[in-house]
């Protein structure tokens, strides 16, 4: 705030100014007994009470009255007041809560299939993983199954060739053949090609999986997989064993 | 809902002003309330003492403000604005007046008529010393007694007198000087009060 003469009269004493301040002062107060004059009325001015008075409230009324004509007020509808909160016009478009949640709903949204996808592939993959075990499993059950038909059929098959035979060759000239074809099909097998197997000889191998100790049959122990055939299924098979022994 | 109007008590004038423009009825309230008492006190004081044409003048005032806050403008203070304008509705005031003393019998009925030395050693008290400063500051030109109730009633700054007057500082402290010396003049008769 700036200082001017009657700040100096009011703040200093006469004896206090210096001959700047005095000279300054001099076109105000001559001497030192106006100068204390002078202190004096602007100290009793300035003790006064200037309170102002209240307006009269009618006043005020007729004022609001006036505003209320010249702002009608918008319909109050009930989304006036949320709307006003998420949509405030005073506030520059960035900071409006409105907007705020739609970027970061946006910027969620944009992120979110990126996130996912990654999830997505791993999963996608163990899923894989699973059910090429499975497949696994399974042609290789059905590789046994098939190795066992294709066995009994070419024993069935070499049946006729084998009558003509001598004993002592005979029993050789069965196995070889069914020798190299099960090498043919584990061959198979381990490429995951399924055979179909009857349904006769598909039971008859459920009930000679490896480790049966069924007392007849055929067993090859020559292979991984042992597995017999019930001699009573088969009895051209078994006829054909009891005469070239 | 604190958190999320603004807090009004707190804003700026020129920001209730910007609110009042947009229609905030409670920007108008607390401008209100700042200044419809400091107004109407400096219209008594300005109007000889007329306490219903101080009431008008505040309505007025104020209605400006509602209809056409534009006229404010927001880089200068709403103080020295608001003062001005009261200002000149009362210099507006002043030369209405003029007109109707000029074709009245000639009496100035709003100053008081009267020797005024025959209550000054009647008694010696404040309320007679404040009396007779304000029959004082009424008898001043209008020029001088307006600089010198902005700067010791109001309490404006010179910077602002300057801004509501529209003259230069050296005018506001010239007329201060001159306002000063003469009431010291007249008042020196209260000695006693002054120095007691």
């Amino acid at each position: 705030m700036e200082r001017d003469v009657m700040d100096l009269i009011k703040d200093k004493e006469f004896i206090e100014l210096t001959s700047a301040e005095r000279s300054e002062v001099n076109d105000l107060c001559a001497n030192e007994e106006e100068f204390n004059q002078m202190k004096a009325m602007l100290a009793s001015i300035g003790g006064l009470n200037w309170s102002n008075p209240t307006p009269r409230p009618e006043t005020k009324e007729r004022l609001d009255h006036l505003f209320q004509q010249t702002y009608p007020k918008a319909a109050p509808v009930w989304y006036n007041g949320a709307l006003a909160v998420v949509v405030p016009k005073d506030k520059p478009i960035y900071r409006q809560p409105l907007i705020q949640l739609a970027a970061v709903g946006l910027l969620f949204l944009m992120i979110y299939p990126i996130v996912n996808n990654s999830n997505e592939q791993n999963t996608q993959l163990a899923m894989v993983e699973k059910k090429e075990a499975a497949v696994k499993e399974k042609s290789v059950q059905n590789g046994q199954k098939a190795n066992t038909k294709d066995d009994l059929n070419e024993i069935s098959t070499s049946e006729s060739s084998a009558a003509t035979m001598e004993s002592g060759n005979s029993s050789e000239a069965v196995l070889s053949p069914t020798e190299s074809l099960v090498s043919a099909s584990a061959a198979s097998v381990s490429a995951g090609v399924a055979y179909a197997l009857p349904t006769t000889l598909a039971g008859a191998t459920a009930s000679t999986i490896p480790g049966s100790d069924h007392p007849d049959g055929i067993f090859r122990e020559d292979l991984a997989e042992v597995f017999s055939v019930p001699a009573s299924r088969e009895p051209e098979v078994f006829d054909l064993l009891t005469t070239s022994f | 809902m604190r958190l999320i109007r603004p807090q009004y008590k707190t804003l700026s004038d020129e920001d209730l002003m910007i609110a009042i423009g947009k229609g905030d009825q409670r920007a108008f309230d607390e401008i209100y309330h700042r200044y419809s008492g400091p107004l109407l006190g400096y219209f008594i004081r300005m109007l000889w003492k007329d306490r219903e044409k101080a009431e008008d003048f505040v309505h007025d005032i104020f209605s400006k403000i509602v209809r056409k806050p534009e006229l404010f403008d927001p880089t200068r203070k709403f103080k020295t604005w608001v003062f001005s304008v009261a200002n000149n509705m009362c210099k507006n005031e002043y030369k209405k007046q003029e007109v109707r003393k000029n074709t009245s019998n000639g009496l100035d009925q709003h100053y008081a008529v009267g020797d005024s030395n025959t209550d000054v050693f009647s008694e010696v008290h404040e309320g007679f010393f404040r009396a007779e400063f304000e029959e004082c500051l009424a008898a001043l030109d209008e020029k001088h007694s307006e600089s010198f109730k902005l700067r010791h009633i109001e309490g404006l700054s010179i910077k602002e007198i300057a801004e509501v007057l529209e003259i230069s500082e050296g005018t506001v402290k010239s007329r201060l000087f001159y306002a000063t010396k003469y009431l010291a003049e007249s008042l020196k008769e209260f000695n006693p009060v002054i120095n007691r």
